[in-house]
């Protein structure tokens, strides 16, 4: 009997024993402690925090060495230690933004933070597959956590219609993912993302059944990503769950979803690049124009930083379909800036608040640069980055995406996606001309919690120095993607 | 031998499954449903996939079973109204039918015809030497802890998520604290009072 359990094993999945360890800790000590509610969730979320920063530690202690471990299901290189350090950064940072709304609305509940750390053990799992089943595994326990937060307010009704409309469309998804993986065992016989990509160079390829295989497991991706025709959830769970939450499922999932799609696509499809290409240039052009033309009309701020979400991540997925080491370059880059803009967003969004009420119409915000200035500046700086406007990281987000579509003979598709991005900079325009232009119906009284000013600005400046340290960023993930695409 | 009691089982698992749908009293179709899992049970054991039967008889004879009394025990629903409009549904169920039918043939012809096309490897598990339950547990616990322990991982999370979204505080429900009823003193609960004869009430 081979023994799987040794050294070498081990210490590739440390970062996710530790965090389990940590959850086994966290369970028995909520139920058990004692106190008032109010008092407890701060030291309940600092142990939270603890538990990220000490997985952090361990997954930088790894080193970035290329393995694979346990019988082929996980894997570790510098995509997965880039991404899953980027998982649990964005993790502790919205920790600290929701502080304040969770006192607001009496979110004090110890589950709270027990269920983000399970979605985030989960999200360190499927970036870390190399393997159907450990993808699967990894969403699912990502996914079942989601479902619940959402429906965590359970006194409001859109925030229980949201967890419901989250968990049926979500379990379908994951009947769409089990369904292509079955399509794909039974084609190649492996799910594991190494053999299967060697299968396929053996192979002869003209398979429709592969195709619908791929579509399945593609769709359900989507899903994940909220990508067009598969977005129909997005706004209405991001309007009704918890704002907290919704900042936690603008970022934190995108990322992780990503990083295992990028695996799927450049490792175990990567000699099938001809079938999975069209789909997702098809895909991700239709979620730009969505996430564009949908967010024109909309009231309340959640709702259109949804669709948001969705034009954004169109433009992550365009750069993936063209299946060379530049467009995963840019799409790494666009992901990292994206992650800090709609963190920076949130943490706004997350100190808006009005006799303790937190405040979800746009309209709310006229006047703020007079009463405000410091979150009205912040914000603009962040909207303006999110709108593609030089020198903001934004721009060089979207200006290596649309390089890398040049370089790889897609410039129509290119074309359509600055114009979809023109459109798209029309509303976040629109915000900064209501904080700045518009006279205030309502005077805001923002509570300076000084956690959310700190990541508000943190943020902002991240945004506006990125020229300065771009180049080393862009290095390092020229390198993360040499070490994935040949 | 071995087809005397195929037969056996497979005749009452046909009998009671069509007397699931027919019965009149929704308790009687559970305990048929319980008595078609036990033959399909018997089914599988005669195939030598004795894990797979021990699988059925727990989770669906333990479990599904006894939820399905339990909901039709618990909820008031009036089965004799559910039983109307059966010709409104019935072009719906004809098509399902076909539809399920045509799965069959296929897959039986599949069987003949495209093995080799479909599938890429030998995946016949079933072996005579070691039974079943070894080979998976061998496999279960070595080569897939990764994936076993993620599993706990997510039934884990299902209970802290059902608790979650059902626990309530009820503010006037009476709580039992067994402390607190063994920890109180006589003086603090009985009263003795000093009554005259004939003017007690």
């Amino acid at each position: 009997m081979n023994s799987l359990i040794d050294n070498s094993n081990l210490i590739l999945a440390l970062p996710e024993i530790f965090l389990a360890l940590w959850l086994l800790i966290f369970i028995p000590l909520g139920v058990y402690s004692g106190g008032s509610l109010a008092v407890r969730q701060s030291y309940f979320s600092l142990f939270a925090v603890i538990g990220l920063l000490g997985t952090f530690l361990i997954l930088l202690s790894g080193g970035y060495k290329a393995t694979i471990a346990f019988n082929d299901l996980i894997v570790s290189d510098k995509l997965v230690v880039y991404m899953k350090s980027l998982v649990l950064v964005a993790g502790i940072l919205i920790f600290s933004i929701s502080e304040r709304y969770r006192s607001l609305e009496k979110l004090f509940i110890f589950e709270y933070p027990v269920l983000v750390l399970f979605s985030i053990l989960g999200m360190l799992i499927m970036i870390s597959s190399n393997d159907f089943i450990t993808l699967y595994m990894g969403l699912e326990l990502q996914s079942l956590s989601l479902y619940v937060l959402a429906a965590m307010k359970k006194d409001s009704k859109n925030s229980s219609e949201a967890g419901l409309k989250y968990f049926i469309l979500g379990a379908i998804a994951s009947g769409f993912l089990l369904f292509g993986v079955s399509l794909i065992f039974g084609i190649t016989g492996t799910t594991s993302f190494t053999t299967l990509a060697t299968s396929f160079s053996n192979m002869s390829l003209n398979q429709p059944l592969l195709v619908f295989a791929i579509i399945m497991i593609l769709s359900a991706m989507a899903f994940k990503i909220s990508i067009a025709p598969f977005h129909m959830w997005t706004p209405d769970v991001y309007e009704g769950a918890p704002t907290s939450i919704t900042a936690f499922f603008a970022v934190v999932p995108k990322i992780a979803a990503f990083a295992v799609l990028m695996r799927i696509l450049f490792i175990a499809f990567y000699e099938i690049s001809f079938i999975w290409q069209q789909i997702l240039i098809v895909m991700s052009i239709l979620s730009i124009f969505v996430g564009a033309f949908g967010a024109l009309l909309q009231t309340s701020i959640k709702r259109l930083m949804a669709y948001s979400t969705i034009s954004n991540v169109g433009y992550v997925l365009l750069s993936l379909s063209l299946a060379t080491s530049i467009g995963l370059e840019s799409s790494i880059i666009y992901i990292t800036i994206y992650t800090v803009s709609t963190l920076g967003v949130f943490a706004f969004i997350l100190s808006m608040e009005k006799e303790k009420v937190l405040l979800d119409k746009i309209s709310s915000f006229s006047g703020l640069s007079k009463s405000h200035p410091f979150y009205a500046l912040t914000f603009t700086i962040l909207l303006l980055s999110l709108a593609g406007l030089p020198p903001l990281a934004g721009f060089f987000a979207k200006f290596y995406i649309f390089r890398s579509l040049i370089i790889g003979d897609m410039l129509w598709v290119a074309v359509i996606g600055i114009l979809g991005s023109v459109v798209a900079a029309y509303y976040y325009l629109k915000i900064i001309k209501i904080m700045y232009l518009d006279d205030s119906e309502e005077l805001l009284n923002i509570n300076s919690n000084n956690y959310i000013k700190y990541v508000l600005g943190f943020c902002a400046f991240l945004v506006i120095s990125f020229i300065f340290f771009a180049d080393s960023l862009i290095e390092f993930c020229i390198n993360i993607s040499k070490a994935i695409v040949l | 031998m071995v087809s005397i009691f195929f037969y056996l089982f497979a005749f009452i698992l046909i009998f009671s499954s069509v007397f699931v749908i027919t019965a009149k009293n929704p308790v009687h179709s559970v305990f048929f449903l319980i008595l078609s899992f036990f033959n399909a049970t018997g089914l599988f054991v005669l195939m030598g996939a004795e894990f797979l039967a021990m699988l059925l008889l727990i989770v669906y004879v333990g479990a599904v079973a006894v939820l399905f009394l339990f909901v039709i025990m618990m909820l008031n629903i009036d089965f004799k109204s559910l039983r109307t409009g059966i010709m409104k549904n019935a072009r719906l169920g004809l098509i399902i039918g076909v539809v399920l039918l045509a799965e069959i043939i296929f897959s039986i012809m599949g069987m003949h015809y495209g093995k080799d096309k479909i599938l890429g490897t030998n995946l016949s598990v079933v072996s005579n030497e070691i039974e079943n339950t070894r080979l998976l547990g061998n496999v279960l616990y070595t080569d897939y802890i990764y994936l076993f322990q993620t599993a706990g991982l997510i039934l884990l999370v299902a209970m802290v998520g059902a608790i979650v979204l059902t626990h309530r505080k009820r503010d006037n429900v009476r709580k039992q604290d067994a402390t607190k009823q063994v920890l109180r003193n006589k003086s603090e609960t009985l009263n003795i009072n000093d009554i005259e004869i004939g003017k007690g009430a």
